[in-house]
């Protein structure tokens, strides 16, 4: 496999992608390197293997704005029921 | 102010003056020449605009660790359109390729808050393999050299300042007075004309621009209502929203600037400073542009500043590795100044420490002959922890800087 650069930077990720637990964090780096070793397939129907990087970036982002539209919704939800509970 | 610019001049002066000692001391004519003052800038010009890239966004209250990804995409795009329609095209595509990063990371900052580093994060990553991937297509469809590098750009052209530092104008060559001083190694004199004409003559049109830049964004964000209320998203945005200011808005339009300014970074890396893009060109200099907006406490001077010492450091790393020898003695003298003004304040603690530390430069500059090429190479690093450690300074980013915002106080 060879001595791999740039874990430190990808560990930021798996980091923030587990939201700072540890069983999260086992998860998201179970993830990232599913995606690494499987992203080698690709080259077999030629497709450059860098797409896992842009995947691990995109699913970042996606899941942490997922995150963030889901917490407001909840809050948006919530002030609706408290509304009512007090019309009530 | 008035008193502030004094002190400044004074302390260039000082600082030139003991540059120059240092130089007849030990011989090292690179500290000063020509070359080394034009490498400088030309390093030093990257740094620049990625930290006036992270001003902007973070004047308008908006982190952004993404300059690294958004250097990386200007770029990619610089060589890759540079390579086809010219290096001017390249440029623009440059700075559209950069905002387009910026864009993605106002998208996930602003509008759905989140926070700030990550989004920074996921964007270098994801610059990152953007661009290894569309070489390795590029390369594969046989239109590129390499699957890490583009094809060649043409040179933008670059001229220099009329009579002393032989400009051409309309086809008229004008004479170059400047050179044979600084060539003569006179004391002082010709180490000032030595650097004024390596940063005056030769230059690149980009490498002009981008100083104007600096300027420029002071006046856009001090002069102008626009940066009032751009800086006011950044330091109060609460209170900028009752007063009728569109806070969305202005987080988008610093964002936008700062993605632009960072991608005109990474082209003048490809179509510049080299004549091809190639991959990990970037190699960390908007972080460091990062650490020049921090260094220079949130201010367009601050940032030249900073990115002139870190650009200094590695030209003369690059050029010359026996002047990074005498540059040890130079922060001997630097450290001996220190140990004076100390002195004269009354604090002995700090003056004492300093003082250990210059004789352990001197004792170091003697002992060793040569350098171990691994330190040089360190060198600039090395020189901007120093002085960022050295240098007391107050910090005072924009007051919410970073903080999620959203319109009529929700959360």
């Amino acid at each position: 496999m060879g001595f791999r650069s740039g874990i430190g930077f990808s560990a930021i990720a798996v980091a923030l992608l587990g939201r700072n637990s540890a069983g999260g964090m086992a998860i998201s780096a179970l993830l990232f390197g599913f995606l690494e070793v499987s992203s080698r397939s690709l080259e077999l129907i030629d497709i450059a293997p860098e797409t896992y990087v842009i995947m691990q970036g995109s699913i970042l982002l996606s899941s942490v704005i997922a995150y963030e539209v889901v917490r407001r919704f909840k809050l948006t939800l919530q002030s609706k029921e408290l509304a009512k509970a007090v019309a009530a | 102010m008035k008193i502030k610019a004094t002190k400044l001049l004074l302390n260039a002066t000082y600082l030139l003056l003991l540059i120059s000692i240092i130089r007849l001391i030990t011989g090292a004519t690179d500290l000063t020449s020509i070359g080394t003052a034009s490498a400088a800038l030309l390093l030093s010009v990257p740094i620049i605009l990625a930290g006036l890239g992270g001003l902007f966004s973070e004047r308008a209250g908006v982190v952004n660790i993404g300059l690294e990804g958004m250097m990386i995409l200007g770029a990619w795009a610089g060589g890759f359109v540079g390579s086809k329609h010219g290096p001017w095209f390249g440029l623009m595509a440059a700075v559209i390729f950069g905002a387009v990063g910026a864009l993605l990371h106002a998208i996930a900052t602003i509008s759905f808050g989140v926070d700030h580093v990550v989004s920074g994060v996921a964007i270098n990553i994801i610059a990152a393999g953007l661009v290894r991937y569309l070489s390795t297509i590029l390369y594969q469809g046989g239109s590129w050299p390499g699957p890490s590098q583009s094809p060649d750009v043409d040179p933008i052209s670059s001229n220099g300042l009329p009579v002393l530092s032989g400009g051409h104008f309309f086809g008229w060559k004008s004479p170059d007075i400047l050179t044979p001083i600084a060539e003569k190694h006179w004391f002082l004199i010709s180490d000032v004309v030595g650097i004024i004409r390596g940063v005056t003559g030769d230059l690149s049109y980009v490498t002009l621009i981008a100083v104007l830049f600096i300027p420029l964004s002071f006046f856009i964000l001090w002069k102008t209502s626009f940066g009032l209320r751009l800086r006011s998203a950044g330091e109060a945005p609460i209170a900028a929203e009752s007063l009728g200011v569109n806070v969305y808005a202005m987080k988008y339009a610093g964002v936008l600037i700062s993605g632009g300014l960072a991608g005109l970074g990474g082209g003048f890396l490809a179509i510049v400073a080299a004549n091809h893009y190639q991959e990990n060109q970037v190699a960390g200099r908007g972080y460091i542009g990062l650490a020049a907006l921090l260094f220079g406490n949130y201010r367009p001077g601050g940032i030249l500043a900073g990115a002139a010492l870190f650009g200094f450091a590695d030209a003369l790393q690059l050029r010359d590795s026996a002047s990074i020898h005498a540059l040890i003695l130079l922060i001997a003298g630097i450290l001996g100044y220190l140990v004076y003004r100390d002195v004269k304040r009354g604090k002995m603690l700090s003056a004492s420490i300093s003082a250990v530390m210059a004789a352990g430069s001197v004792w170091f500059y003697f002992a060793v002959q040569e350098l171990p090429g691994q330190l040089v190479t360190m060198t600039p690093y090395i020189a901007t922890l120093l002085v960022m450690s050295l240098a007391s300074q107050r910090l005072r980013m924009p007051a919410a800087d970073g903080m999620p915002y959203r319109r009529g106080g929700l959360r």
